[in-house]
């Protein structure tokens, strides 16, 4: 059983066609991120999905019904949008029961959702506020509270943190976490935030130019990246991407050691110190290995200055090889 | 921003008072006029102490020119074209705005471009319709010789007076414009919460045009309540005439005795209700040229 299933889903803007016959499958209650770089079409396909956008061919079921043709409001649905859109010339309580008197919901009854959902997200002093007259996390509460009301079992979310300064980020994303156990809806999110990626999903599905790289859980993604492209593009700072002898090596920065102690089978490099960066609990080392920039992680501080030639180890099994030309994975099944 | 220009500000406000001054003396001459018993106001020249004939020259006027139906006709009017041609401009503007119908660029390339033709110029072939609705049919008919028998004729009567001047290029631009600013998100969050478009219209687009309608209220009363050149066309019965063209009956003819303390006496009750609208309106019309709501 699947709460949303999308199969060969294309998207054209006239001649241009910015996704490519998507297939993806989420089931109830599952956490679902699309990340990728910008203009890779995450943003059009939850469009799709939320009926907000015209499907140029496939279909999209949500429930099992086939909602192509249907109207966002008979997709049963919500969506939070990334600047928000509250409605500026209503309080807080007009904005959650909006779509609640829509469908001509009896008082008592908005009054009671209302009520939760402001309790749920902390906003019963603020119910008689103006959007206007609100903070940027209290927005981002305000619509989340929107979405909330209605009660849906789906709720999609286009980069809903990205207005917001890095510490609120932060806290709302773990509200977002939060809410998401407590409700138990299907939440699909988009976001180019690997961050955000990582710590929200059950599953991530990696984008790029309308294709999907990859769909796995973040442990997946983060150990066995299916190409060279989700390698460098999930983690941070990214997997270490160099060229030697006709194939792609992929390291994280955090497997790399200044020596070779302690790793069961390690391979060596040489390398030249470029720069430090120092971070307090950890150091990120710039190094060049066959003038390729290869940065290392250390923890505390590192015992190496810059233009210095060291030596660095990498365990056998945490190196990824790639082929040059499609970039595949080739220890990837 | 903190800036020290006395010399600057002396001339902005010479500037100013002189501006006031050249605006304002025509209005406070009539007002003196409107004093003054007749003696007075033929002496040459004429004092410009005020005088205490206020209410004598004042009731001279309403009854010499039936000023009450006037006002009255006048307010009809200018209130008619107010409301129909704001509600006919934002329902165009949101139309343009919101739906991708096919011909939406055509429509309104052809509602700007009537921006350019003034109401002047249109004036015969407005006349034409006014005087018989069905002419346009007529003429068409007329062209395969074939008889069109229906007359229907809009002269002296308030939707002869009204609608020709309903249709506004410019407010349509204005509403367009406004809509333009508000976020492509709002229309989509309000798609997912359930609203069909005219709830959408109603329940959002309206409550957050207010300000602009207030301003345009304001606007469209005044232009509408000055109208001389189309009341005067399309009205013949003194019962249909609007204060502006009353007033011009007040103002003396060659053989008659010069009244110009009662003909600015009627100038000065024409003015009474635009001011009045301005000064009601005056908060929203404010706020509404120049705040731009979040
Ligand atoms: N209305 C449109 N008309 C034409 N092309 C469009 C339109 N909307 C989006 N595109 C194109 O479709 C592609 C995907 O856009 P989309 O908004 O889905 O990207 P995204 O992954 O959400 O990026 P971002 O992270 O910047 O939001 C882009 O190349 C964009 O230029
Ligand atoms: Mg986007």
């Amino acid at each position: 059983m699947s709460q949303i299933l999308i199969k060969k889903l294309v998207k054209k803007y006239g001649q241009n066609q910015v996704v490519h016959g998507i297939d993806l499958e989420i089931k109830p209650k599952e956490f679902v991120v699309l990340v990728g770089p910008s203009g890779c079409g995450k943003s059009t396909t939850l469009r799709m999905i939320a009926g907000l956008e015209e499907i140029s061919s496939g279909e999209i079921q949500i429930g099992n019904k086939v909602v192509n043709n249907l109207a966002p409001k008979d997709r049963n649905i919500a969506m939070v949008f990334q600047n928000y859109a509250l409605y500026p010339h209503m309080s807080v309580r007009e904005n959650l029961s909006f779509a609640l008197q829509l469908q001509k919901m009896d008082r008592k009854d908005i009054d009671r959702r209302v009520r939760q959902a402001a309790e749920i997200l902390g906003l019963m002093d603020l119910l008689e506020r103006r959007p206007g007259q609100l903070s940027g996390g209290q927005r981002q509460r305000v619509a989340m509270g929107r979405a909330i009301v209605r009660n849906t079992p789906v709720f999609l979310f286009d980069e809903p943190l990205s207005n917001l300064d890095a510490k609120l980020r932060n806290q709302m994303r773990t509200e977002i976490k939060k809410l998401h156990m407590r409700m138990g809806t299907t939440i699909v999110y988009v976001t180019h935030d690997q961050v955000e990626a990582m710590t929200l999903a059950d599953r991530i599905v990696v984008m790029k130019d309308g294709y999907i790289q990859q769909i796995g859980s973040p442990l997946e993604i983060y150990r066995n990246p299916a190409n060279a492209f989700v390698a460098g593009f999930i983690g941070s700072p990214p997997t270490n991407l160099i060229e030697i002898s006709g194939q792609i090596i992929g390291m994280r920065p955090e497997h790399i050691r200044l020596e070779a102690e302690g790793l069961s089978n390690p391979v060596g490099y040489q390398a030249q110190v470029e720069v430090l960066e120092p971070l307090g609990g950890e150091t990120l080392v710039h190094t060049l290995v066959l003038n390729q920039k290869v940065i290392v992680k250390c923890e505390g501080l590192a015992p190496v200055r810059p233009s210095q030639v060291i030596q660095i180890y990498i365990d056998k099994e945490n190196q990824r090889f790639f082929d040059k030309t499609s970039g595949k994975a080739l220890n990837y099944n | 921003m903190v800036e020290r220009t006395p010399i600057l500000d002396f001339f902005s406000y010479a500037f100013l008072v002189l501006g006031i001054v050249v605006v304002g003396f025509p209005i406070y001459y009539c007002l003196v006029a409107a004093t003054l018993p007749l003696s007075e106001v033929l002496k040459y020249p004429m004092p410009l102490i005020p005088g205490e004939k206020l209410l004598e020259n004042i009731r001279a006027a309403v009854e010499k020119g039936h000023l009450e139906t006037q006002l009255w006709n006048s307010f009809l009017m200018a209130l008619g074209i107010t409301v129909g041609k704001i509600s006919v401009s934002i329902i165009s503007a949101f139309a343009i705005v919101y739906f991708n119908f096919r011909i939406r660029m055509l429509a309104f390339w052809m509602i700007f471009m009537t921006l350019m033709l003034p109401v002047e110029i249109r004036i015969l072939p407005t006349y034409e319709v006014a005087a018989n609705l069905f002419s346009p049919f007529k003429s068409l008919f007329r062209i395969f010789n074939l008889e069109f028998g229906l007359d229907f004729s809009l002269l002296n009567t308030y939707s002869g007076l009204i609608l020709p001047l309903v249709a506004s290029a410019t407010a349509t631009f204005l509403f367009r414009q406004f809509f333009l600013t508000l976020p492509e998100e709002l229309c989509e969050a309000s798609k997912m919460d359930g609203a069909t478009p005219m709830q959408f219209f109603w329940k959002i687009v309206f409550p957050l045009s207010k300000t602009n309608i207030a301003a345009l209220f304001v606007i469209v009363f005044v232009t509408g309540w000055n109208q001389y050149l189309w009341p005067l066309l399309v009205t013949t019965e003194p019962s249909m005439d609007t204060i502006i063209v009353g007033v011009q009956h007040l103002i003396p003819k060659a053989d008659q005795v010069p009244q110009w303390n009662v003909a600015m006496a009627g100038a000065l009750v024409a003015m009474v209700p635009p001011i009045m609208v301005v000064l009601l309106m005056q908060r929203w019309f404010v706020k509404g040229l120049v705040e731009h709501e979040k």
